[in-house]
């Protein structure tokens, strides 16, 4: 992944979330990367990108840390990941994404962003696969960490620029 | 027919008489070439380890060799019976594993055995366990290569200039794993722009050090780093610091990358991975190398460390030119 790239989700990611969650402490774990199929946690927030640069931003989290961001964004206490709450979770990852997008279009990147996509289950997996389906030919993604007082929000990032 | 054709069985293109001819490589495609039988092939002869410490001494030219046929020996004693069964040899081997994740296997082997053997000599039959780091460092020293993890001196550079190979392709492509601060990929960027002024070239620069690739795009060179054979290639910084101009940094991407996932390169002209498949796990050598061999073209080179050798597996071929070791696909 370019370098160039990097800082733009890390720092967006951290400052949306911190803001959202209304100035709370967000913690930003090691970043590292992973070329496997990952389990997700339980809800997955997917915005796809596309242009000269393709892939995919997930941002990765439990029920139980979904809900509590989700409720610390609409100021009231949600009983249960309705639509209400599914709907601000894809609103943060749009956010997110779009700010960071923003960021790099400044740089003199340029792609776009698809609306996003919400994925609610459990024991799920997200393989991103090359062009030879296998376990071996997983594209490499980044993973960012971050560590709020509603719980973990992993951050996933898997682009490449097209040839 | 060939709409879904994967490009690794594509073994080339050929034009002639206004005809475009793909090439493909039919023994991949059938499964008649298998890793068995790659094993069972005729090993090539691999030029005694100890080439590096004469690399070290003198890089004055030499006629450029082929194997299979034997380099000139260097001057370093070898055992003649392999030390795979010793168990104090063993037992270094573990510890070095441990202490610097350094991976005996194959492509350093006979470096290994010979740093042992000189080991002995020194240390005494008996007293070779390397009790901590700081012995396994010291065992180590020899193995890393000239100009390591700093700015090259004109003597290497004109070394790995004359290694280059012919190329007549209107775009050049360089993997290097393992850039960290950048020092390979812009040493080798101004070489090839050198060497192939009429070349696009293209350098890709991995590592898994995050903070070393960020910074390397932004990388200054010392004053009297600036003025040596990089002086071409330079200019100055509103601070009045030296660094490299647009032409070069342009030629180079970074990226934060491991080496052993997968990438989205496409075939390259050169790989240049100094001192980095024997310090990756067993597993991921051979899945890296393997990936050599799928990225690189069938006139490309793969230079390893200078105490690293791929010759004898999976058809590699070396070619020395002066104090410089290069492979290619047979």
């Amino acid at each position: 992944m370019r370098v160039e790239y990097i800082n733009p989700f890390v720092e967006c990611s951290y400052r949306v979330l911190k803001e959202v969650l209304g100035g709370a402490d967000v913690q930003r774990g090691d970043l590292y990367l992973k070329s496997t199929a990952m389990p997700v946690m339980g809800v997955a927030a997917l915005v796809g990108l596309a242009g000269a640069v393709e892939g995919r931003v997930l941002f990765d989290m439990t029920f139980d840390t979904a809900l509590k961001v989700a409720s610390r964004m609409n100021f009231e206490e949600l009983p249960e990941f309705d639509d209400l709450a599914k709907a601000t979770i894809s609103e943060l990852a749009n956010m997110i994404t779009a700010q960071a997008v923003t960021k790099l279009h400044e740089l003199g990147f340029q792609f776009d962003v698809t609306p996003p996509t919400l994925f609610v289950g459990e024991k799920m997996e997200i393989a991103a696969l090359g062009k030879n389906p296998g376990a071996e030919d997983n594209v490499e993604a980044l993973i960012v960490p971050l560590i709020t007082d509603c719980g973990k929000i992993e951050v996933n990032v898997a682009i490449r620029e097209r040839n | 027919m060939f709409g879904d054709i994967n490009i690794k069985y594509i073994y080339g293109v050929v034009e002639s008489n206004n005809r475009l001819y793909i090439l493909l490589d039919i023994d991949r495609i059938f499964g008649a070439r298998t890793e068995e039988d790659d094993e069972d092939t005729p090993k090539q002869d691999i030029r005694p380890v100890s080439h590096a410490v004469n690399a070290q001494e003198s890089v004055a030219a030499k006629p450029a060799v082929t194997s299979p046929a034997p380099a000139a020996a260097a001057p370093v004693e070898e055992k003649k019976v392999s030390r795979k069964d010793d168990i104090n040899y063993k037992f270094v081997c573990e510890s070095l594993k441990s202490f610097r994740k350094f991976n005996v296997s194959f492509v350093n082997e006979k470096w290994t055995e010979n740093r042992f053997n000189e080991w002995e000599k020194e240390k005494g039959e008996g007293k070779t366990q390397l009790q901590n780091e700081s012995d396994a460092d010291v065992f180590m020293k020899p193995f890393y290569s000239r100009c390591n993890a700093t700015w090259w001196t004109k003597e290497y550079a004109d070394a790995v200039y004359k290694a280059l190979p012919e190329n007549s392709a209107k775009q050049i492509s360089v993997w290097n794993p393992g850039c960290g601060k950048g020092y390979e990929a812009y040493s080798l960027a101004c070489l090839l722009k050198k060497r192939y002024p009429n070349a696009r070239i293209r350098i890709y620069g991995h590592d898994i050090d995050l903070l070393s690739v960020s910074n390397a795009p932004l990388i200054n060179l010392p004053a009297n780093v600036a003025s040596d054979w990089y002086a071409p290639y330079t200019t100055k910084t509103v601070n009045g610091e030296a660094t490299f101009d647009k032409s070069i940094k342009d030629m180079i991407l970074f990226e934060y990358h491991d080496c052993v996932n997968t990438n989205a390169l496409p075939v390259v002209d050169i790989i240049f991975a100094r001192d980095i498949v024997s310090f990756l796990p067993l597993e991921s050598q051979n899945k890296l190398i393997a990936d050599f061999g799928e990225k690189i073209k069938g006139n490309g080179i793969v230079m390893l460390g200078d105490n690293e050798s791929l010759a004898g597996k999976d058809k590699w071929v070396e070619k020395a030119t002066g104090s410089v070791m290069a492979f290619s696909k047979q």
